[in-house]
């Protein structure tokens, strides 16, 4: 067997999905699970799955292109959602167009969080908004909108 | 098997500190920091008056088989004092009970210190009652009641209640703390039943606090299966929540703080908020004290060499010690008793060490209490090691997940010595994948009996609490003016009332009255160029699809709609495109085009043979430069599929556009087939000042 990985990016809000990205063949859109994922490379840091604080985030990286930024930046802004699936294959049994048989190995799915990265390159960062510092149980507090000016007894 | 004694007094003793080694994340910590029951509610004191800026309680409850509910005190946000003639001096208080609605409040459940008295009316969502506040003493010059009584707010989404009552000259029992016990608290859509109304069960809380404290989207929970079979886990077994949230914290500390209580744990699956029991379980939600099931087995085939580090647990971890557990006996008379279960293997520990766990602000059954403190006690004595180990890519990747078992099993050879077997079970702490292939384990061990049962499990399973109901010691003369037995709900009156919104609410700017893209600009023209688009499509159905642009101009793309025959709505085989660009400049400019796209595979009609499909063609005043159509190469039996476009220069770039010229850029797109699926063409236009590359 020769061991072959692949990763799918999909950026969705609710049921409607803004891009679908595959990093593994290269210059074409291949059609998987009904849906067409064009090319476009990235590398992700790998998948954690457990305890909370081990698994704040992971990230993305992409090229720094015009189309990349403006997909990310709407992401980040919108609060939209990312699913990463990593794919293994035989590929000796073909490398041209997903196997029917793939395994999928991992899947993450995160807000994106953070983006940064420099000229060439950035990096979207997916994890949970769920701050890991601050208050914010209970969710409201005592305000003068909503009690005025309270006794004092 | 550990024995449950509880006494009727607890006696608190200093604990060790924890070692921090062990605690893993199945493992119930040991408390920093011991204290008095945080279920208990001192009766006979001044009623307390809201603050601004504090947290607004959530009192989460549900009274259900005689068990459960909760005794609030609630603050007060405005008040008033009048007397009559003869001095007596009557209160009225606007109480805040709960974030939210919760049940109506009977009148058994109202006390004034341990009293039930004064009358009452409860409302969700505005002010309750219709007194006026302020202070109308006028014939008790020695009374000194309070002057600031107090405005009125919105009580947006609160629960409210005003409260009044007469209390004869000479008295100054009118200023105590009103006290409500609530049988029915928040509102909230139970997973168990879907119904909206009342919990008890964690999860429900949870959920509410994921949804409305940090707005995790829906789609960032796995509602459907963990968290619903969270909420079968601790209802089948009696781990019910009854309490008040009201101190202000991280969700994820409380999170941490809480849930193990309830032998949960929260993880995250695929990204996913879960919940996870700590215990196995069966398919209805009952601890699993049978044989256990291993999702994998791991051998020397599977290790990665070197990646394998065993930690055993401390000796300071491995002592017999007494888990003292606090609950609070709730029965249906309202006050509630605090309690202690003190849970210890038989003849160990008997006069100490103890570690003091605080369950009393939410638990209310014995059994509960005494299980959480079973279950701390079996996992420090069985669980001797944790194991962190490398394995390489198998069949376990796609299954595998925290909370799963898996069995380690290795051959140890020495050259002295017989050969051993490392053959244990484990849980699954926390799984790393990475890009590599590779896969990091934490894990747990999970001790297990002859019959491969869970040691913990059973144990806990087997604790019940001693079942004894500890008298109140409530003697004397009762207090009471309105009666124990009384479960009538008084009217509900209230008082509508506009206020001041002191909030402000910003605008958002309008990006067209800063003019185009003044924040961050992306066209890279000078001023001294302009582009115009001019465009036309056919073919195309309502919905995305045909001519879009980029801010500034300067990319054009033609997203081809989705075919019938490939999933999408347009049936159309002549899906067309024009869009024509007038560029004006000022000084000389050299033009370059950058042509991207997805489009079919190269067609073979059955009868005439390959044909032209998804053709590009690019014209700059008037002269074809570009001309670009589906990839022979990329013929595909799969119609489906979009490969990028093959490419011919008709004109060699780049392309020269004098000073102070107009030229003409045309694409034009046209198809002959509806096989289509994410197909588009895309044209960026870059403009420099030199034939070789300087940026305009």
């Amino acid at each position: 067997m020769d061991r072959g990985q692949s990763q799918y990016l999909r950026i969705f809000s609710g049921n409607t999905t803004y891009q679908r990205w595959q990093s593994y063949y290269v210059n074409s859109s291949v059609t998987w699970e009904g849906a067409s994922w064009a090319y476009q490379d990235f590398d992700a840091d790998g998948i954690t799955a457990g305890e909370v604080q081990s698994e704040a985030s992971i990230s993305v990286t992409l090229p720094a292109t015009t189309n990349v930024i403006e997909v990310v930046l709407q992401a980040l802004n919108e609060a939209r959602l990312a699913e990463l699936r990593l794919y293994e294959f035989d590929a000796i049994l073909g490398n041209s167009t997903p196997q029917a048989g793939q395994t999928l190995i991992a899947s993450y799915l995160g807000e994106v969080v953070g983006v940064s990265g420099g000229f060439t390159q950035i990096t979207m960062e997916l994890g949970s908004s769920i701050s890991p510092v601050g208050a914010q149980v209970p969710p409201r507090k005592f305000t003068t909108k909503l009690i005025g000016a309270p006794c004092q007894l | 098997m550990p024995a449950v004694n509880t006494p009727y007094t607890q006696v608190p003793r200093r604990v060790r500190s924890t070692s921090g080694v062990l605690p893993a994340s199945a493992e119930v910590s040991t408390p920093l920091v011991e204290k008095g029951a945080e279920g208990n509610s001192p009766l006979d004191v001044k009623q307390r008056s809201a603050v601004v800026g504090e947290p607004i309680p959530i009192v989460f409850c549900r009274r259900t088989g005689g068990t459960g509910g909760v005794l609030i005190s609630p603050p007060a946000t405005e008040a008033r004092f009048e007397d009559d003639a003869s001095s007596n001096i009557t209160a009225s208080y606007h109480l805040v009970l709960s974030e939210g609605q919760i049940n109506s409040i009977q009148v058994r459940d109202v006390f004034q210190r341990a009293c039930r008295v004064g009358s009452f009316t409860q409302t969700y969502d505005r002010r309750a009652g219709t007194f006026v506040a302020g202070n109308f003493i006028n014939n008790s010059p020695n009374l000194e009641a309070p002057t600031y009584c107090g405005t009125s707010g919105t009580y947006d989404g609160l629960s409210t209640m005003a409260f009044s009552v007469t209390i004869p000259a000479g008295f100054d029992q009118w200023n105590r703390q009103v006290h409500c016990f609530i049988r029915g608290g928040i509102y909230v859509s139970r997973l168990l039943d879907s119904v909206t109304g009342p919990s008890n069960n964690v999860a429900d809380l949870l959920l509410y606090l994921l949804r409305n404290s940090s707005k995790v989207p829906d789609a960032m929970i796995d509602t459907a299966t963990s968290f619903l079979a969270a909420a079968t886990f601790t209802n089948v077994n009696g781990f019910w929540f009854n309490g008040v949230v009201s101190q202000s914290t991280n969700l994820l500390d409380w999170v941490g703080d809480t849930l193990p209580y309830f032998l949960l744990r929260q993880t995250r699956i695929g990204g996913k908020e879960a919940l996870v029991p700590l215990l196995p379980t069966n398919a209805n939600g009952s601890i699993n004290t049978g044989p256990v099931d291993w999702a994998f087995t791991f051998t020397e085939e599977h290790i990665i060499p070197g990646s394998f580090e065993i930690i055993y647990t401390p000796l300071a971890d491995r002592k017999p010690f007494c888990a003292t557990v606090l609950w609070r006996q709730q029965d249906d008379l309202g006050i509630p008793v605090m309690r202690t279960a003190e849970v210890r293997y038989t003849n160990t520990a008997v006069d100490g060490p103890y570690e003091q766990h605080d369950l009393s602000g939410f638990c209310s059954t014995e059994n509960h209490a005494v299980k959480v403190g079973t279950y701390i006690l079996s996992k420090r004595k069985h669980v001797t090691h944790r194991l962190m180990i490398g394995v390489k890519p198998d069949a376990f990747n796609e299954n595998l997940a925290a909370g799963d078992l898996v069995r380690v099993r290795l051959k140890r050879v020495a050259s002295t010595g017989a050969d051993s077997v490392h053959d244990y079970l484990y849980e699954v702490d926390r799984i790393g994948k990475s890009i590599t292939g590779e896969v990091q384990l934490d894990l747990t061990h999970f001790p297990v009996d002859a019959n491969r049962a869970s040691v913990v499990a059973q144990e806990v399973a087997a604790a019940t609490g001693t079942g004894l109901l500890l008298p109140t010691g409530l003697t004397g003369i009762t207090c009471d003016v309105n009666s124990s037995a009384d479960t009538s709900v008084p009217a509900e009156t209230f008082t509508e009332a506009t206020f001041p919104d002191y909030g402000i609410a910003i605008s958002e700017v309008e990006e067209e009255g800063l003019g185009d893209d003044q924040e961050n600009p992306k066209d890279d023209l000078g001023s001294d160029v302009n582009i115009s688009w001019a465009t036309t499509q056919s073919g195309l159905v309502a919905g995305p699809g045909g001519w879009v642009f980029e801010p500034g101009g300067l990319t054009i793309r033609f997203n081809i709609q989705d075919g019938t025959t490939c999933g999408g709505s347009n049936p159309s085989n002549d899906q067309a495109g024009q869009a024509t660009a007038t560029i004006i400049t000022t000084r000389r400019l050299f033009l370059h085009l950058e042509l991207t796209g997805a489009v079919k595979s190269y067609a073979i009609d059955p009868i005439d043979g390959p044909y032209e499909d998804d053709v590009m063609t690019i014209s700059f005043n008037g002269q074809e430069i570009r001309r670009a159509l589906s990839d022979t190469d990329k013929y595909n039996v799969d119609n489906c599929l979009m490969f990028p476009p093959v490419q011919e220069e008709l004109a060699s770039g780049p392309f020269v556009l004098p000073p102070g010229s107009t030229n003409v850029l045309v694409l034009d797109y046209e198809s002959e087939n509806s096989s289509h699926r994410g197909a588009f063409y895309q044209c960026t236009l870059r403009f420099f000042t030199e034939p070789t590359g300087r940026p305009a």
